[in-house]
């Protein structure tokens, strides 16, 4: 028997596994978090250099719930979060029911989902400004053409159509990851499934609902959490496709915190602001992660 | 033995290719408009009717993009800006990350638990919630407006990713491939390097695709963190055409043609591997 | 052994990349062009081998371009330009100024800013820079706005205001030989082309959510005899005639149907190419937006508009702005900035410009060029443009006028989409401008 040689214990390895790891992460997310600890307490005056930092206690943080521009955002991005991972995930399965039927290019098909999901969002809001133009875009083009409206729609300047357009092109953009996701889950349902309940005289909608389903239960609540955070996150987009317009219809957190920050220079709300919504974030996923943990053990 | 289905029960076989039709057709029509514009001029664009095919296609608008100085001179820069910051961050983070997830994967250490879940926290924290400190930190030290800022910035959001992607497809390998190796003679490092990694391609070649893109998709952290060409990336630039050249509309395709083009090829590429990586990373954990 | 080698030379590649960037990143003193500092051509110039970073909104570009080329030309000195979008301008300069003020030499600072970055230090006065001379040869309008506090910060650049032009065939198609000069006859002609078929919509304007709003709405206000701010500089907008004036604009979309309700996405940039393609036959813009108009290379109505006052409730108005080019508090070369500050916006800076871009955008900023006989015959329709500019109104001039505008773009906009009543709109904007003044007392 060759004598292995002795091993350095896992302990000593993984620290030197990790040493980069934490460095890395020591110093450029821990302590800019704890930072913007400091930085959510006090007035930086920046536009009045002779006052200088200030310590402001918790005005930065009253500030923020005081302004009704603030939670107008907060409440812009609930709505823009619940439809795009409710809309997201029912697309993309759909999409991925499609695609794990049997027909020719099934293979190119299912490549061409990662064109819209690999797109840079700037760009994916450039492509939707320019197709929602109100008189050179695409989509009035087809419409006054095909007889179906009678004169252009003014898409990112009625409250209602630019918050509608704003989730039809994030679906567009956000529903092959959840495709490619789910169409991974139904290749893994064993097909004799099917067969027997076939034989058995099951139809389409009892197969769905009693062999398809259950197996998309990880793959969803995995879905709900990512889609969740992405939607809470959100900022490209929205930045170039209606920049919160109009009016303020469209001016998602991040946009808020991003205006406070770097408009008006008000490092200090802006900081005391970004805690709440991550502190929101983290309460979403605490609920997400229970709930279905909860399910698991049923 | 698998049973082929020729087409959904439901559906029959027309309705069938109808749905996928309808799939596809959704999926490539923006793309394809974006493309079409491109290659058109603005007087054609702005015609109405709406030209679906320019009747005079041309070149114009990526030449413009491209080569005129005085036009848009940055954006070549702004493209050599993105490769260069996201070849870095993707290297780094592919290096450190993968190191990092066979640790979690395969051993025992104290506070291993918490540490994922502190890993797993890092990708929720919104974006702005980071930036701020590290802008008037970056600030303060000078780095501001330079690729450095960009890399560690970027390499503190991805690096979590590739960890935790990573650490699924080191569950996937057999424990039997490290033991024969130790019985073998190899030590820890030497089974990591030798054994673990080579096996890992996929898992690696999926997560730097993945790394790749964000990296160069990535929107807030250089609009925040750099001003001027010498750091500016890809995404910032289209987006001051957006506001410069708000009516050339064949120049921002063109543009955004040019932007996308990176990404998309990479993708397609591996697809194969980012598929898998992508689905066994979120589907196992 | 092979593997650790390979993993050796794979973290020093990294390392190296990264100490290669930074390198790079530090050493390169600006992307497009030219930078060096080196090239030691000893040819006498004043200003030789310095380098001097200007900005410039888009529009500009290419005479800014040409100035720069000239400046070069005759003082050696290299000036670096970076052109970015109106609206991205405020920002990229407030970025600049809050990492330090060296990113740009020569700034370009709309009046509304003026007070926030006076206030701030950053700008370096140009008091020492100025003789008696120049100082006087300023319009007292371009003086108000080029300074606060008593110290000026700068050259009168892109001083203008806005004046309405009309489609002059379209008017006489429908019978008309004279423009609106009311607002009821701006409303009934816009209504009568319509009617006739001669256009979809009579007018578009600039009521995107951005400045452009603010910088019509003033003056839409005052036409009815209204203003921003009282003397005591409270909120004075809700009154009567404000919310006459916003309703009157709400109308003019949904009840009327004059207005092309794009509007409310539009830009200057947006409405130009409307009036231009034809598309309408009034629009409201700064400068002389005849010129584009005629030019037939881009434009399909040349030679049929011309210029007209705003309409008025009471009076005609318009904005009047005057953005001052600056130096940078952080800026190493403040002598060399002023030197090119000079050569392009001084007097003779500013004249050539008109006779080289004609006016579109720029109207002379000192009292020796508005009674030039060269300067008015570059500019056709100047007279009228003259007489709207005795109407023009100056926005306000606070420290806090960003987040401000900001607001009433928020308001405004909800009123021209009609999810507030205009009287709703102005009261809560009041109420938030109250808050404002409190907050920077």
């Amino acid at each position: 028997m060759i004598q292995a040689k002795k091993r350095m214990s896992e302990g000593r390895f993984a620290f030197w596994l990790l040493l980069p790891t934490i460095l890395l992460m020591v110093g450029l997310l821990l302590y800019p978090f704890i930072y913007s600890v400091y930085l959510s307490f006090v007035d930086l005056n920046i536009t009045k250099p002779w006052i200088g930092t200030q310590f402001v206690g918790l005005t930065n943080f009253t500030d923020t719930l005081a302004d009704p521009a603030f939670w107008s955002s907060l409440k812009i991005t609930v709505y823009f979060s619940f439809f795009s991972v409710a809309g997201s995930l029912a697309l993309g399965l759909a999409a991925a029911l499609v695609l794990n039927l049997n027909f020719a290019m099934r293979g190119l098909f299912r490549s061409l989902l990662l064109v819209p999901w690999a797109i840079p969002l700037v760009i994916v809001g450039m492509i939707w400004k320019l197709i929602l133009h109100p008189n050179y875009g695409a989509l009035n083009g087809l419409l006054t053409q095909t007889g179906l409206t009678g004169h252009n729609i003014a898409w990112l300047t009625e409250p209602g159509w630019s918050f509608f357009m704003l989730i039809v092109a994030e679906l567009w953009r956000s529903f092959p990851f959840v495709a490619l996701l789910y169409l991974a889950a139904l290749q893994a349902i064993p097909k004799d499934l099917y067969e027997a309940a076939k034989v058995d005289g099951a139809g389409a909608f009892s197969n769905f609902r009693h062999i398809t389903l259950p197996f998309l239960q990880s793959a969803t609540l995995v879905l709900l959490v990512l889609r969740t955070i992405d939607a809470f996150r959100a900022f490209d987009l929205i930045f170039a496709l209606t920049k919160g317009g109009p009016g303020n219809t469209t001016e998602i957190v991040g946009l808020y915190l991003y205006k406070q920050g770097f408009q008006f220079t008000n490092f200090g709300t802006s900081a005391a602001g970004s805690y709440l919504v991550t502190i929101l974030i983290l309460v979403l996923v605490f609920v997400y992660v229970k709930v279905f943990k909860l399910k698991d053990l049923s | 033995m698998a049973l082929r289905k020729m087409s959904s029960p439901l559906l029959g076989k027309a309705g069938t290719y109808a749905a996928v039709l309808a799939v596809m057709i959704f999926t490539m029509a923006p793309f394809i408009w974006v493309c079409i514009t491109s290659i058109s001029t603005n007087k054609e664009i702005t015609s109405v009717p709406v030209h679906w095919f320019p009747d005079a296609p041309t070149m114009q608008n990526y030449a413009k993009v491209l080569f005129t100085k005085s036009n848009v001179s940055g954006y070549f820069a702004s493209l050599s800006n993105s490769l260069i910051v996201a070849t870095v961050t993707t290297a780094v983070c592919l290096l450190f990350g993968s190191l990092g997830a066979y640790a979690f994967a395969r051993l025992k250490f104290p506070f291993r638990d918490k540490f994922i879940i502190f890993v797993l926290f890092t990708q929720m924290i919104p974006g702005i919630a980071v930036l701020i400190p590290i802008y008037i930190i970056f600030r303060g030290i000078g780095l501001l407006d330079t690729k450095t800022a960009l890399i560690l910035s970027q390499i503190a959001f991805i690096l979590p990713f590739i960890i935790w992607v990573m650490r699924s497809f080191f569950y996937s390998i057999p424990k039997e491939l490290e033991d024969a190796a130790f019985m073998d003679g190899l030590g820890r490092f030497g089974t990591l390097f030798r054994i673990i990694l080579p096996v890992s391609t996929p898992g690696l070649f999926a997560t730097g695709v993945f790394a790749f893109l964000n990296s160069w998709n990535d929107f807030l952290t250089p609009l925040i963190l750099t001003s001027t060409d010498q750091a500016k990336t890809m995404p910032v630039a289209i987006n001051e055409f957006l506001g410069r050249f708000s009516v050339d509309y064949g120049l921002l395709s063109a543009a955004g043609i040019v932007g996308l083009l990176p990404p998309i090829l990479i993708s397609l590429i591996f697809q194969r591997f980012l598929i898998e990586g992508l689905t066994a990373g979120a589907v196992k954990s | 052994m092979m593997m650790n080698k390979l993993k050796f030379t794979a973290i020093l590649m990294v390392v190296a990349a990264m100490l290669l960037v930074t390198a790079c990143g530090k050493s390169e003193t600006g992307g497009t062009g030219e930078g060096a500092t080196s090239g030691e051509k000893q040819s006498g110039k004043p200003l030789d081998s310095m380098t001097i970073k200007a900005i410039t909104p888009a529009d500009f570009e290419q005479y800014f371009d040409t100035v720069a080329q000239e400046f070069n030309e005759k003082t050696g000195a290299n000036v670096e330009v970076e052109a970015v979008a109106w609206d991205d301008l405020i920002t990229k300069l407030t970025n600049s100024m809050v990492s330090g003020g060296t990113t740009y030499d020569v700034v370009i600072v709309d009046d509304i800013y003026l007070a926030k970055f006076a206030e701030a230090g950053w700008l370096q006065p140009v008091d020492k820079y100025m003789d008696e001379a120049l100082k006087n040869d300023l319009t007292p309008f371009t003086q108000k706005l080029t300074s606060y506090k008593g110290h000026n910060y700068g050259l009168p650049w892109y001083s203008a205001w806005k004046t309405m032009a009309y489609n002059k065939e379209m008017l006489k198609k429908a019978g008309y030989d004279q423009p609106p000069k009311t607002w009821d006859e701006f409303i009934q002609v816009s209504k009568d082309l319509q009617q006739k078929g001669i256009v979809q919509y009579a007018s578009a304007w600039s009521w995107t959510r951005a400045e452009a709003l603010i910088a019509d709405f003033v003056p839409i206000v005052a036409s009815m005899g209204g203003k921003m701010f009282d003397e005591q500089g409270n909120p004075a907008f809700n009154s009567e005639s404000g919310v006459k004036a916003l309703q009157m604009m709400v109308d003019m979309i949904h009840k009327d149907k004059i207005v092309d309700p794009s509007s409310i996405q539009f830009n200057e940039g947006n409405v130009e190419e409307a009036m231009s393609a034809g598309k309408v036959a009034f629009e409201f813009q700064w400068g002389m937006p005849t010129v584009t108009h005629n030019d037939t290379a881009k434009s399909q109505v040349a030679n049929q508009t011309e210029m007209f006052l705003l309409p008025s409730g009471t009076t005609s108005a318009t904005t009047s702005t005057s953005a001052v080019q600056g130096i940078s508090f952080g800026s190493k070369n403040p002598d060399a900035a002023w030197e090119f500050i000079k050569f392009m916006n001084g007097p003779e800076g500013t004249k050539r410009q008109l006779k080289e871009t004609g006016g579109t955008n720029v109207f002379p900023g000192y009292k020796s060029l508005m009674n030039d006989a060269e300067v008015k015959s570059l500019l056709p329709g100047f007279d009228t443009v003259l007489k709207q500019g005795e109407f023009g109104i100056v926005r306000p001039q606070v420290p806090w006028y960003q987040e401000w505008s900001d607001m009433m773009q928020v308001q405004l906009q909800q009123a021209l989409t009609q999810s507030k009543t205009p009287k709703q709109a102005l009261d809560d904007a009041a109420a938030e401008t109250l808050k404002l003044i409190q907050s920077n007392k």
